[in-house]
């Protein structure tokens, strides 16, 4: 009996080391494809609570407060997304929705309590603000893996380091970025952007993570930027996937009249 | 003694607090926001609560008015306090102002949302009460959207959400697979906050001229029956990212266009409206077209002098981010009056009349710099038939989560002095606002 669980154990061990020697060398595709699912697709839907503290570079503070809810189309594909704001109080009750989409431009609305007006927003450059936070646009709902090209730098015990090169240069601040994946579970744990002349000018760091339903998911994140000493903090809490959301939430209804019934916060 | 212990533990205090500073400073970091995020729900709803702001607004004239005595366009200073409940089915909003207005010296008082919302089935929503109602493809041009708007507080100044005025409505929203419909009834006509010669000067067909108050211009309004309410809806789906609506509207003019000889007033005439929208992601901005067919009911096809005659209006925008942060956006928009011949017969003097095709362009450039603490703001209201323009320049700042910084113009003029813009040449005026928010 001690004997099978002992070789039992050691078919695993002989396995594991192979498996993960096929992706590093050979597949920097799956690696980063499996890291944009663990970042950005866990589960068919979830929602979560967001809090932002902006920090500018001579210690100014801002806060943000929203509720995001997200829904898959597909995994690695098109996704819908439903942001309500309830900090600071002159946003208060303002909603974005996003439909994005892997092929075109995204759409993207945003509702202004004060005027009641659902404004139509052009798609834009993904690499601005998002609700002036140290976050870009990008950072929050991902970077199409086909705009860069993607080079496995480095193998640590840990962490497969993946280098990234922009193949439009001129779309981008950046000349390229590394990304730090954690080996077992997938997660993008650390990206560091580097300007054309190499220098480090912006971080983003994975500080804390949960297992939520089951899925890995990063609950404190930090980006910093190197240039202004400004950064911002973001801490979710509030995390539940597979609620079974519906596509019709996702609507210029939800932007008038928030739909509370996702909106809530979930027995834990 | 005591005084020495005293002291110990102050020590001790200060000492503790430093250390477990240091020790957590990361930690206390991430837990100092002010308020209470915690991961128990409260079991009963906590106090409702309670936002709201303090703002100063300053409008001085830049030119020169012969008519109006007063340098300041506005100085007021306004409270609100504001209040959003959701839960247990329902929503309730309520917003309410106090403020003071520096250059009559008076308080004012006004509710400017008090409404509760509600679902009684799955797909529809209702809302009653008093709210601000919005709709239309429109960057500050409206052609189906006849909510109530404050035009005073536009020219003079004030924020922009203050350019719409609520409504008392009932506002029915129902929503399907094949098509969305939001119905909404105004018991009573809700007018437009117009011009009225007190602060603000306008061109009077009747004089024949620039006129000031006294005395205001003040308008027959509709009366309390039935029919004298306003009814407007709004038919709409997406279909693949293009936004496509229809509209209809049956009530008044929202300013008092038309005149009754027998009383010798100015009132508002009926007015019936259809129209239509479409609005997508096009050549990598937003592109949006919008129709509406306004028949003046009373003008009986042009027959009668002292109505507007029906129109058709037509709007055509596109608005793009140009580079990173810098938006632009760009409208054409026209109105054509229909009978025209009958009304060069009536109205034989130019001034008198509209022109036959009234064509006005618009652009908006927004510059979001630091994150969007600091934006620059530029729109241009120019119309090649009319010769006239309005521009307002608008620099805004943030600082921090509770100051707001305005400061801008609201700069008018044109070749005639009947036109819409030209009319108001004197009302030019430049602004500034500080507001601070709780």
């Amino acid at each position: 009996m001690k004997l099978i669980a002992q070789a039992l154990t050691l078919a695993v061990l002989a396995a594991s080391p192979s498996t993960s020697k096929a992706l590093d060398s050979s597949n920097v595709e799956e690696i980063i494809q499996r890291a944009n699912n663990v970042a950005f697709y866990q589960g068919d839907d979830g929602r979560a609570e967001t809090r932002m503290k902006i920090v500018d570079g001579s210690g100014r503070e801002q806060m943000r407060q929203f509720t995001i809810l997200r829904k898959d189309l597909k995994d690695g594909g098109d996704q819908l997304f439903f942001v309500f704001f309830q900090r600071p109080s002159d946003v208060k009750r303002t909603a974005f929705l996003v439909k994005k989409h892997i092929q075109g431009d995204d759409d993207r609305w945003l509702y202004l309590p004060s005027l009641d007006l659902v404004k139509r927003i052009s798609a834009g450059d993904k690499r601005t603000s998002f609700v002036g936070s140290d976050f870009y646009y990008e950072d929050v709902s991902g970077r199409a893996l086909e705009a860069d090209k993607h080079y496995l730098v480095e193998t640590t015990d840990t962490h497969y380091i993946i280098n990234n090169q922009p193949l439009d240069p001129g779309s981008v601040e950046f000349k390229h970025y590394k990304v730090w994946i954690n080996k077992q579970t997938y997660l993008p744990e650390k990206t560091e952007y580097f300007d054309k002349q190499e220098e480090l000018y912006r971080s983003i760091e994975a500080l804390d993570q949960q297992q939520i339903d089951g899925f890995t998911t990063v609950t404190k994140m930090k980006v910093s930027d190197h240039r202004t000493g400004g950064y911002t903090l973001s801490e979710m809490r509030f995390i539940k996937y597979n609620l079974g959301i519906p596509d019709d939430v996702f609507s210029e209804r939800a932007l008038r009249t928030p739909p509370q019934e996702w909106l809530k916060r979930p027995v834990q | 003694m005591n005084k020495l212990y005293r002291l110990a533990l102050n020590l001790l205090t200060v000492l503790g607090v430093s250390l477990s500073g240091n020790l957590s400073a990361n930690e206390q970091e991430w837990e100092d926001w002010g308020d209470d995020w915690s991961e128990e729900e409260p079991a009963s709803p906590p106090v409702i609560p309670i936002a709201g702001f303090i703002e100063a607004t300053s409008s001085y004239r830049t030119k020169d008015s012969n008519l109006l005595s007063e340098e300041w366009v506005a100085q007021d200073l306004r409270g609100r306090i504001q209040s959003y409940y959701q839960g247990h089915g329902i929503t309730a909003s309520y917003k309410g102002e106090l403020y003071f207005d520096g250059i009559s010296s008076e308080w004012h008082g006004i509710n400017r949302e008090a409404y509760i919302g509600f679902s009684p089935a799955s797909a529809i929503d209702v809302r009653a009460g008093r709210q601000v109602l919005t709709w239309g493809t429109g960057d500050l041009l409206f052609v189906n959207d006849f909510f109530p708007k404050n035009w005073v507080a536009f020219f003079s100044g004030y924020d922009q959400q203050y350019l719409k005025a609520p409504s008392d409505a009932l506002k029915i929203s129902a929503y399907s697979e094949a098509i969305n419909v939001d119905f909404i009834w105004s018991p009573e006509f809700d007018p437009d906050n117009y011009i009225t010669g007190e602060k603000l000067v306008y061109y009077s067909p009747l004089a024949g001229d620039i006129v000031a108050a006294p005395p205001p211009l003040i308008a027959e309004k509709p009366g309390h029956n039935l029919e004298d309410g306003e009814l407007a809806a709004r038919l709409f789906k997406t279909i693949r990212g293009i936004e496509l609506a229809t509209y209809l509207y049956q009530g008044f003019y929202k300013t008092p266009v038309g005149f009754d000889p027998q009383n010798q007033t100015p009132y508002f005439p009926e007015l019936q409206s259809i129209g239509a929208s479409a609005r997508a992601n096009l050549f990598g901005g937003i592109t949006n077209i919008e129709y509406a067919y306004w028949k003046s009911t009373d003008s009986d096809n042009g027959q009668n002098p002292y109505v507007p005659n029906n129109q058709s209006r037509l709007l055509i925008g596109y608005e793009t981010e140009v580079i990173r942060n810098l938006t632009a956006n760009f409208q054409v928009y026209s109105e054509l009056t229909h009978d025209y011949d009958k009304l060069k017969q009536r109205a034989p003097a130019k001034k008198d009349r509209p022109r036959r095709a009234r064509q006005v362009m618009t652009t908006r450039w927004t510059l979001n710099t630091q994150q969007s603490n600091l934006v620059y703001s530029l729109f241009l209201f120019y119309s090649p038939s009319d010769e006239d323009y309005y521009l307002i320049p608008n620099v805004m700042y943030r600082l921090g989560d509770n100051w707001q910084f305005n400061g801008g113009a609201n700069l008018l003029g044109g070749k005639q002095n009947y036109t819409l813009f030209g009319q108001m040449e004197t009302n030019s005026n430049i602004y500034l606002r500080a507001k601070y928010i709780f």
